[in-house]
């Protein structure tokens, strides 16, 4: 990928990305100039880039070094890794849960407590997500237990 | 795919309770053969013990589905059922293939008495314990959520 730095005196910065399709490596670009924005770049099946509100994300996965973000009716990818989501939305209520899950606290309906330190969050859209062992005692603190 | 997922997350939480009984079964009768003045536990027995323990947490799992909860007369009614099946599959168990050959009946009436208080512990924790554990995570999740 070509980069230029251009000066001019307008006063508002300006940012214009050339390219032949909005590719990966676009998306992803776009994606951490959007991520300022506290919007997150996704893209769908067809390769339709939209910007999602953090607060729209039910949780994420990580699937073959793939970021997968679901929301209450629909799946989008991101070039953002599950780490990145939770540091940056992590103040919207992203959360890691696992090694290849972050979930949204805002769109868990219930907790239960499990044996072995685990705890199971089942989500508003009826799926059911394993808070592991290690990340159980994150979740209390970040409950303020 | 769905059907090997469940099946698999079943296969999971069933042998972890599995694991408790199992090992609970290996250390006492290691603890009573230790007492005798044996020093080693036959492998079929080691096996029937194993064998044992898969039957009743599978019977558990039946009788306590995972996903469902239970409260008043139908979680009475549960967990006599439970208590039952336990007794009737570690005490069977030692009957049938005879875990405890040789110990007197004083000892025995204490192995039944620490299995009681074991089946009892395991009841507190599975479905008293987690359940208030589960009650206070949920009131502090709704605090956060309407912040």
């Amino acid at each position: 990928m070509k980069i230029t730095v251009e000066h001019w005196e307008e006063q508002e910065n300006e940012v214009v990305l050339r390219c032949r399709e909005l590719d990966e490596e676009m998306l992803w670009v776009l994606s951490l100039l959007r991520s300022g924005l506290q919007r997150l770049c996704v893209w769908d099946g067809e390769r339709e880039a939209t910007l999602l509100s953090p607060r729209e994300v039910v949780y994420c996965e990580s699937v073959d070094e793939r970021t997968f973000v679901y929301t209450s009716g629909a799946v989008f990818q991101t070039a953002l890794s599950l780490a990145e989501l939770e540091d940056r939305y992590g103040g919207l209520g992203l959360f890691r849960a696992g090694k290849s899950a972050v979930v949204n606290l805002h769109h868990i309906r219930t907790l239960k407590s499990r044996p072995g330190g685990r705890i199971e969050a089942a989500l508003e859209t009826g799926e059911k997500l394993m808070v592991s062992r290690h990340y159980a005692p994150l979740l209390r603190e970040r409950l303020g237990l | 795919m769905q059907k090997f997922i469940n099946f698999y997350s079943w296969g999971v939480n069933m042998k972890f309770h599995m694991g408790i009984y199992a090992v609970a079964l290996i250390f006492f009768n290691g603890l009573a053969r230790w007492l005798m003045g044996e020093r080693t536990i036959p492998i079929l027995a080691l096996v029937e013990m194993a064998l044992a323990a898969a039957v009743v947490a599978m019977a558990e799992s039946w009788i306590f589905p995972r996903y469902q909860e239970w409260e008043g007369r139908a979680l009475t009614r549960r967990t006599a059922l439970w208590v039952l099946v336990c007794n009737l599959g570690f005490l069977g168990g030692a009957v049938v293939f005879q875990w405890f050959q040789g110990v007197p009946l004083w000892g025995m009436g204490a192995l039944v008495l620490v299995m009681e208080a074991g089946i009892f512990a395991m009841w507190f924790a599975t479905h008293v314990a987690l359940k208030k554990d589960s009650k206070w995570l949920n009131y502090k999740l709704k605090q956060y959520q309407s912040q």
